[in-house]
C-alpha cells in the first residue's frame, strides 16, 4: 500500500482549500502566503506552493496582477476569481462535512 | 581571493561566487527538467520560483558581504525544497531520471550583451570565447556574397534567446572544451561500469531483480551514449549539407544567371531574359517566387535541423512548421501548374500563310535580289539546338535567314508566299507574334527585293521565329537569280541551281522539272536572234 501517496494526496487538497481561504482575507504576494502556511507548519518546502498556484491560476480560481514594490522589482499579487470563491464555499462546507463524519467515526 | 560571477536572477543583480553558481544552476536546471512537462506553465512557475530565490539570496547580502556564497544558495535550497521534495500530484517518485541530468551548455542568444541580437554573445558563451571573434568572423563571411549576414539571419530565426535564468545559465555553462568532453565521456562510462559492477555484486536472491534492472540501465547507458554519439554526428552532416546546398543555390542564382534570367552566354552577350519564356511577366515572377520557397525552405530547414541537434535546441514551433509546410505544398502546386501552362504553350508551334502576287505581265524578266538589311553593323553568329540565329549588339535583335525555294506555279501568275513559324505563341493573339517577326520585301520594276534577314526582338528569342519562303513561278517565266539568293536557297535547291549548273545570275526558265537555262541564254551573242 502507497501511503506516501495517499498522504501527499491528502495534503496537497488541504494545501489549496488554505490557499483560497488566505486568498479570500484580502490579496497576497506569493511571499505572503507562504509565510502564513509556514506559521501553521502546513508545507516544509517552498516550492511545493509555485506549482499549486500556477494550477489554481490556470483553473481560473486566480488571477494576479502586478504591483510595484518599495523592496526589489514588482511583485506578483494574487487574488480570489468569483469562480475562487465558489470553489471556497464547496471545499468549506465539504471540509466541515469531512471532519464531522471522520469524528463521529473516530469517537465510537 | 575567489572568483565571483554577475547573474541576474528574477530582476535582480547578484555577485555570486563561482561554486555557489554552480550549484544554483545545476538545481534551476533539475527544477526546469522536471517542470518542462508541462510547458507555458512550467516556465510560468520557474519564474515565480527564481524570484523567489532572489528574495531570499538578497536577504543575505550585507554591507560586508556583497556576493552571494555556497551557504547562502544552499540555504535557499533547503527552504525551497528539491526537486524529491515537492510533493506535487503523486508525481514525485518518478522525476529521478531527469534530475540527475548533467548540466548541458546549450546555445541562446544572449540579448544581454549584444550588438544586434545576441547571435555573435551567445556563440562565444557556447565556445567559451570571446564574442569578438564571432563578430569578426561574420563580418568576414558577409564578404562572401553575403553570406555571413544570411546566417546571422537564420541564426536569429531559428535560436531562441536566453530569457529564464536557467537558460542564462546553460547559456554559459560548463564551457565546451576537449577536456569537459573527457569529463562527460569518462561520466558516461564510469556510470556503465557502475551499472556493469552492480550486476556483478548481486548474488543473491534477493538482489537478482536488482541484477535484472542494473542490466537493463546498463544497456540502457551504453545505447544512450551511442545514440548521443551518432545524434551529434548526424546534426553536423546535416548541417553542412545545408549549408553545402544554400551556398551551391546562391552561386548558381549569383554566378550564372546574374539575379534570376540573365544567362551570360557565350562571349558575355547578354541572353534573352528567361521572363520572355513565360506567357506573361506575372507568371514569371510567381514561378521564381515558387522555386525560391521550394529550394529555401528544404534547405533552410536542413540548417534549422542541423543547429538544433547540434545545440540541443528543444523548441517546437508547431505553427510555424505547418505554415512552411503549406507553403512549401502550395508553391509545389504552382510550379507544377505554371510548368504545365507554359510549357503547352512553349510547344505550341504556329504557322501563318500569305501569299503575295508579282507583278509580270510587262516584265518578260523577273529579277530577283537579296537586300542585305543588316545595316553593317557587327552581328555574331549563334545556334541553340537546331535554330540558328545572329545577334547584333547595335539593335539588340535576331538576325535570322529565311528558307527559300522555287516552285512552279500551278497557275499563270507569279507569286511570293511567305510563312511565318513560331513557337511559343499564345494562340488567342497569335497575330500579335507573327507580326513581331519582322520581314520585308518589294518589287521595283522587274525587281523583286527580298531581306536577307528576318528580325525579331531579343525579347522574342524563344519563339524561335523562322520564315519559308516559296517563289512560285509559272511555266517559261524567265527570271534571274542573284548570286546572294544561292545562300538562302534551302539545301537540294543550292545544290542544284548554285552547285551543280549555274543559274545565278543568268536568265533560267521554269520547266516542269524545275527551273533551266534559258534558250536565250544560250544564244545570248547572237543579236540577230
Amino acid at each position: 500500500m502507497d501511503f506516501e501517496n495517499a498522504k501527499a494526496q491528502m495534503r496537497k487538497g488541504v494545501l489549496e482549500f488554505c490557499i483560497l481561504s488566505i486568498l479570500s482575507r484580502g490579496d497576497a504576494y506569493a511571499t505572503d502566503i507562504l509565510n502564513r502556511l509556514k506559521e501553521s507548519e502546513l508545507i516544509v518546502v517552498e516550492g511545493t506552493l509555485y506549482p499549486l498556484l500556477s494550477r489554481q491560476k490556470n483553473a481560473g480560481l486566480l488571477s494576479y496582477r502586478w504591483e510595484e514594490s518599495t523592496q526589489g522589482p514588482p511583485r506578483k499579487y494574487y487574488a480570489l476569481t468569483d469562480k475562487g470563491r465558489e470553489v471556497l464555499k464547496e471545499l468549506e462546507s465539504s471540509w466541515h462535512e469531512l471532519i464531522d463524519a471522520v469524528d463521529s467515526i473516530l469517537k465510537k | 581571493m575567489k572568483k565571483t560571477i554577475q547573474i541576474n536572477i528574477g530582476g535582480r543583480h547578484f555577485h555570486m561566487d563561482e561554486d555557489a553558481f554552480h550549484k544554483l544552476n545545476h538545481y534551476l536546471e533539475s527544477l526546469k527538467s522536471h517542470f518542462s512537462a508541462e510547458g507555458d506553465t512550467g516556465k510560468e512557475i520557474m519564474e515565480d520560483i527564481e524570484q523567489r530565490i532572489a528574495e531570499l539570496l538578497e536577504k543575505k547580502i550585507t554591507v560586508e558581504n556583497q556576493a552571494v556564497s555556497l551557504d547562502d544558495v544552499n540555504e535557499a535550497i533547503g527552504i525551497l525544497g528539491k526537486v524529491e521534495d515537492f510533493v506535487y500530484e503523486g508525481t514525485s517518485g518518478q522525476t529521478h531520471g531527469q534530475y540527475e541530468r548533467r548540466d548541458n551548455r546549450r546555445f541562446f542568444r544572449d540579448e544581454d550583451s549584444n550588438y544586434i541580437a545576441g547571435v555573435a554573445a551567445g556563440l562565444g558563451a557556447y565556445f567559451d570565447i570571446d564574442p569578438l571573434w564571432v563578430r569578426l568572423a561574420f563580418l568576414g563571411l558577409a564578404f562572401l556574397h553575403g553570406l555571413g549576414v544570411l546566417i546571422y539571419i537564420i541564426l536569429w530565426i531559428v535560436v531562441p534567446k536566453a530569457t529564464t535564468t536557467v537558460e542564462k545559465l546553460q547559456m554559459r555553462g560548463m564551457p565546451v572544451t576537449l577536456s569537459t568532453i573527457k569529463e562527460s565521456v569518462t561520466a558516461e562510462y564510469d556510470k556503465v561500469k557502475a551499472g556493469l559492477n552492480n550486476l556483478g555484486n548481486s548474488d543473491t536472491a534477493h538482489k537478482a531483480r536488482n541484477a535484472f534492472e542494473s542490466l537493463i540501465r546498463a544497456i540502457g547507458l551504453v545505447i544512450v551514449a551511442i545514440f548521443k554519439f551518432v545524434i551529434g554526428a548526424i546534426g553536423i552532416f546535416i548541417l553542412v549539407l545545408g549549408s553545402i546546398f544554400l551556398v551551391t543555390f546562391i552561386l548558381i542564382i549569383v554566378g550564372f544567371t546574374g539575379w534570376f534570367g540573365h544567362f551570360q552566354l557565350w562571349n558575355g552577350i547578354a541572353f534573352p531574359h528567361i521572363s520572355h519564356l513565360f506567357a506573361n511577366s506575372g507568371h514569371y515572377y510567381l514561378m521564381v517566387i515558387c522555386m525560391l520557397i521550394l529550394v529555401l525552405i528544404p534547405i533552410i530547414a536542413l540548417i534549422y535541423g542541423g543547429i538544433k541537434i547540434i545545440f540541443n535546441i528543444r523548441t517546437r514551433h508547431n505553427v510555424l512548421r505547418a505554415f512552411t509546410l503549406t507553403a512549401w505544398i502550395l508553391a509545389l502546386v504552382l510550379f507544377i501548374t505554371l510548368v504545365i501552362v507554359n510549357s503547352s504553350n512553349f510547344a505550341m508551334e504556329a504557322t501563318s500563310r500569305k501569299t503575295i502576287p508579282i507583278e509580270i505581265k510587262v516584265y518578260p524578266r523577273i529579277y530577283v535580289d537579296v537586300r542585305d538589311n543588316s545595316n553593317d553593323h557587327k552581328i555574331t553568329q549563334y545556334s541553340v539546338f537546331d535554330y540558328h540565329f545572329n545577334y547584333s549588339d547595335w539593335d539588340k535583335s535576331l538576325y535570322t535567314t529565311p528558307s527559300v525555294s522555287i516552285v512552279r506555279s500551278e497557275d499563270q501568275g507569279m507569286y511570293l508566299s511567305v510563312e511565318k513559324r513560331a513557337n511559343h505563341v499564345v494562340l488567342d493573339h497569335s497575330q500579335d507574334f507573327f507580326d513581331r517577326i519582322r520581314y520585308n520585301w518589294e518589287q521595283k520594276d522587274s525587281v523583286v527585293y527580298i531581306d536577307r534577314y528576318l528580325t525579331t526582338d531579343e525579347k522574342d528569342f524563344w519563339m524561335f521565329g523562322r520564315i519559308t519562303l516559296n517563289l512560285r513561278v509559272p511555266e517559261n517565266q524567265v527570271v534571274v537569280l542573284s548570286s546572294q539568293l544561292c545562300d538562302l536557297l534551302d539545301y537540294d535547291q543550292q545544290e542544284r541551281y548554285c552547285n551543280d549548273s549555274l543559274l545565278a545570275g543568268r536568265p533560267s526558265i521554269m520547266t516542269p522539272n524545275g527551273l533551266m537555262l534559258s534558250e536565250k541564254q544560250k544564244t545570248r551573242h547572237n543579236p540577230k536572234k
